[in-house]
């Protein structure tokens, strides 16, 4: 019987200890909005959405000089341009 | 190659067979499967050995059985004949496939005989398992499985790094650690080892992960992964003394989460790492019974933990609710789910004459006869957490307390998953009745009797007095619909917000140069070009107007030579 209550006191006492440790003690600083990962992980995700846009392929032979000029005649000169006014 | 039927690769044939085979199949292969590799199982002997002769100098050793292996391969082959019943009608073709390699790839594990076979094995298993996870296809789901692929892929390489150089230093087999020197190699493993068995800080992947995997496959995942990790730490550092008060700290610091979770998903992994916590404890001890203890509660373990995982998929499959504020008053729609949940509550809580009560009174005893006065007090708390969160909170209210909630069914469920659920049920009972059938899953085969008075009122004492601030704290213990954050905080913030500083500069920097180097090499082509253009507007203009007495050469021409010949041999040897 001395061992019953020995027993008994050990597990009221842990049984005390581990609910003020996790439900006043650790929850003050654990517990969060429901929502706390996701939010964060969305706005992520629509800022990256955000900055989605087609990009221009530029050709990078374009870059040496008299190249563009010998491989697409005119025509690259006109259709950059044009695209510079678009810009 | 000899003779003899490797259950894992049976398992892990029959996953690619159900990927084949038609949607209709599955569901028998399944089971077929488990039959197959635990009828595998029974045909090896204790001498039975697999070697593959991968050249003539080099081989691996595929499948070495001693009592060890034997305990864990059936406590396998038992849960996986149970959890392929429960899933007949749950999962895809896909997701069986994957979860019967899963399972296999987990048996492979427990089988191997060399280091090589083990690590092969157990990447194969991590890989089985992020599919697994990533099968419920749900946003939270895939982004969860990337995360546990994350710490999977730094757990199993640093394990690898740890076993090749043990098997550099020791050769291949698979041996004990502890008493060696501990060397790299050493807390290599022990890091490697102990990520998967959810050793904190690292352990939030395993409440991160399985609380968002499929109905079925968490039941899967309950059972293997950890449990693997277990049979490892038993294999390679059983007595480091170290490991009792690690698992000291996993015990009642995952019980006091449990204590604070909403999600009963999330709320039965953090006891996965609670009773894992247990084990680790006991196999710290090194002695037999410690060792016998720490199988013995993780064969137990592996059957009442994958009914209460069973009957969480069962109310989130009828209910499509898994928070403990949403749900209420089950026992009336639900009877064979709570009555299985109830008995499997009771087992985990060391209720007894359940299966908890007699593994849990090894590892009680193997803390005592070590001295382990402390760490035996913790072990208790973290059982009377387990008490706590489990058997009294999930079981008041969710299914017999008072209840104003009305919680609607929206699915039926199938016969497949209350038979699993009973059968597993039954298996937990029998283990709780007959300490002796689980006794023989242990490595020692320890004589212990669990049923002297002493244990049998040290653990009724332990569920009275453990129930009394309970009900007194009643409204305290009620949960909230809110999120509990762990470890993983750590790097899913402020290690997040860093990678992303780091990008940011990274990219700018990367930008920096992109548009600098093109600049350079545009005016650097042109300069090449027209070598003029260097002289142009400088003061060489000057020198360029002078020219030399005995040569009608301007020096500006010569200087715009020199530096492009200069500029071209630069260029021919930087691309050499």
């Amino acid at each position: 019987m001395k061992e019953f209550f020995e027993y008994f006191a050990i597990a009221f006492l842990s049984a005390a200890c581990l609910i003020v440790l996790s439900k006043i003690v650790m929850s003050s600083f654990m517990r969060k909005d429901k929502d706390y990962y996701e939010a964060g992980e969305r706005r992520d995700e629509a800022e990256m959405l955000k900055n989605i846009d087609y990009v221009r392929v530029r050709k990078t032979d374009y870059f040496l000089p008299g190249a563009a000029e010998y491989l697409y005649g005119d025509e690259e000169e006109s259709s950059t341009g044009k695209e510079d006014d678009d810009e | 190659m000899n003779n003899v039927l490797h259950p894992g690769l049976i398992m892990m044939a029959f996953g690619i067979l159900i990927f084949i085979m038609p949607q209709k199949a599955k569901g028998p292969l399944s089971i077929i499967a488990a039959v197959c590799a635990a009828a595998a199982g029974l045909t090896l002997s204790r001498s039975a050995n697999l070697t593959y002769h991968i050249t003539d100098d080099f081989s691996v050793e595929l499948l070495k059985v001693d009592n060890l292996s034997m305990a864990f391969l059936f406590a396998f082959c038992i849960i996986s004949i149970i959890l392929s019943i429960y899933s007949y009608r749950l999962t895809d073709k896909g997701e069986a496939a994957i979860a019967t390699m899963y399972a296999g790839s987990a048996m492979s594990v427990v089988l191997a005989g060399d280091c090589i076979s083990f690590i092969v094995f157990w990447e194969a298993s991590a890989i089985a398992s992020t599919f697994l996870i990533y099968a419920r296809h749900t946003r939270e789901s895939s982004r969860a499985a990337f995360r546990y692929m994350l710490i999977h892929a730094l757990g199993g390489n640093t394990l690898l790094v740890g076993l090749l150089l043990n098997v550099y230093h020791n050769g291949m087999a698979i041996r004990n650690l502890a008493q060696g020197p501990h060397d790299a190699s050493f807390w290599l493993i022990l890091i490697g080892l102990g990520i998967n068995a959810a050793i904190p800080p690292m352990n939030s992947w395993l409440t991160d992960a399985y609380s968002v995997a499929s109905m079925s496959g968490t039941a899967y995942l309950g059972s293997f992964t950890t449990k693997a990790a277990i049979y490892a730490l038993i294999r390679f550092m059983a007595g480091t003394e170290m490991l009792i008060w690690v698992g000291c700290f996993m015990a009642i610091y995952a019980a006091c989460m449990a204590i604070m979770e909403n999600d009963i998903g999330r709320l039965l992994c953090y006891h996965i790492v609670s009773q894992l916590g247990m084990m680790v404890a006991s196999l710290g001890t090194g002695s037999t019974m410690g060792i016998d203890g720490a199988s013995a509660h993780a064969v137990a373990n592996i059957m009442f933990k994958g009914v209460l995982l069973m009957c969480t998929g069962s109310i989130v499959y009828c209910t499509g609710k898994r928070k403990i504020t949403e749900l209420g008053g089950l026992w009336r729609k639900m009877p064979v789910t709570s009555m299985c949940f109830l008995i499997a509550s009771l087992a985990i809580a060391g209720m007894p004459f359940s299966s908890g009560f007699a593994s849990k009174g090894l590892i009680m005893e193997s803390l005592a006869q070590g001295g382990y006065r402390i760490p035996a007090l913790f072990i208790t708390a973290a059982g009377v957490g387990t008490l706590l969160s489990i058997t009294l909170k999930i079981n008041w209210f969710v299914f017999f307390g008072p209840s104003d909630l009305d919680v609607k069914q929206v699915r039926t469920r199938s016969i497949s998953m209350d038979l699993a659920m009973i059968t597993g049920t039954a298996v937990s009972v029998i283990f709780g009745l007959i300490p002796r059938t689980l006794y023989r899953f242990t490595q020692y085969q320890t004589s212990y009797d669990p049923f002297t008075m002493a244990h049998v009122m040290e653990y009724v004492a332990i569920f009275v007095g453990g129930s009394v601030p309970f009900f007194l704290y009643l409204k305290k213990m009620k949960p909230h619909d809110e999120f509990t954050i762990d470890f993983d905080w750590f790097y899913r913030k402020p290690l997040k917000a860093l990678f992303n500083c780091i990008s940011v500069a990274l990219n700018a920097v990367g930008d920096w140069c992109d548009r600098h180097s093109l600049n350079f090499v545009h005016g650097l082509s042109d300069r090449l070009a027209h070598p003029e253009i260097m002289t142009e507007g400088s003061h060489f203009a000057v020198i360029r107007s002078m020219s030399f007495e005995n040569e009608d050469r301007r020096i500006g021409t010569v200087i715009g030579e020199a530096v492009s010949a200069v500029i071209i041999l630069w260029i021919v040897v930087a691309f050499m």
